[in-house]
């Protein structure tokens, strides 16, 4: 019976939180477009120091990426770093039930659930909430007032209709994890 | 100063270069003024009709690239 109740219990948490698959992966510099971004970090304290799990979203070959990195080490500043370590990542990847194996691990998190969706002007969004451009050229971050911005593409439908509008994000403020503001889009 | 909004063959046909940096001010008040007369300033392209949208991108574009291009020099320079 009690492990029924745990069971239940395990099951009403996945519910709420959302899961992935873990697929360790070879991410290549080629692949890569910028640098980790959207970072969320979770540490705790265990039998040999501390505990370091960071995940954040990387451009891999123009569609953005969830990555989770683990460290384990005597101090939260040496956890940290090894869990920031790109080569180090792991891609999660949305559970579907046709695609779960059972050597497959799969994670389930609280942490806020990053992904591209439509934005407005004004709107203060995560990075990866909108895609890089489709344009080489107009990809690299540009300074503007002072703050880094770059440019976005938003693929949209209509009436039936595709649109690909493009607009600038520029950071809301200097630390390096900011949330980012829509400042234009056309 | 003209109270009417510059057709939209009238703002493509506005070519502008790293020259006009020199003038950034005066270029990007032109296209808002326009985007003001039009009533598109600060509108979602989604909420326009083609043809607005179509106007709102070009002087958008226009307003973008000289801030962007003027104080980023190098960002389009080949390589």
């Amino acid at each position: 019976m009690k492990k029924l109740a745990l069971l239940l219990l395990m099951v009403a948490g996945a519910a709420q939180a959302d899961c992935y698959m873990r697929v360790a992966t070879n991410l290549t510099k080629q692949s890569i477009f910028g640098q980790p971004t959207d970072v969320q970090r979770l540490v705790v304290p265990g039998p040999h120091g501390y505990k370091c799990v960071i995940r954040y979203r990387l451009n891999v070959n123009l569609d953005w990426q969830t990555v989770e990195g683990v460290g384990v080490a005597r101090t939260e500043e040496q956890a940290c770093a090894s869990a920031a370590d790109v080569k180090r990542g792991a891609l999660l990847q949305e559970v579907s039930p046709q695609t779960v194996r059972a050597d497959q691990q799969m994670v389930c998190s609280d942490l806020p659930d990053i992904r591209v969706r439509p934005v407005r002007i004004n709107d203060v969004v995560w990075e990866s909430e909108v895609d890089v451009h489709t344009i080489p050229a107009e990809r690299p971050y540009f300074v503007y007032k002072n703050t880094q911005c770059r440019m976005f593409v938003e693929r949209n439908t209509r009436d039936r209709n595709f649109f690909t509008y493009q607009g600038i994000i520029c950071r809301q403020n200097t630390t390096k994890n900011s949330k980012w503001q829509v400042v234009d889009k056309y | 100063m003209s109270t009417q909004p510059a057709s939209l063959n009238e703002l493509k046909q506005i070519k502008l270069s790293s020259r006009d940096c020199a003038h950034i001010d005066y270029h990007v008040n032109y296209a808002e003024r326009q985007l003001k007369l039009k009533g598109l300033l600060d509108k979602n392209p989604e909420d326009l009709s083609d043809e607005d949208r179509q106007y709102n991108a070009t002087a958008r574009i226009m307003v973008w690239s000289l801030r962007i291009g003027c104080a980023n020099p190098n960002r389009y320079a080949k390589k």
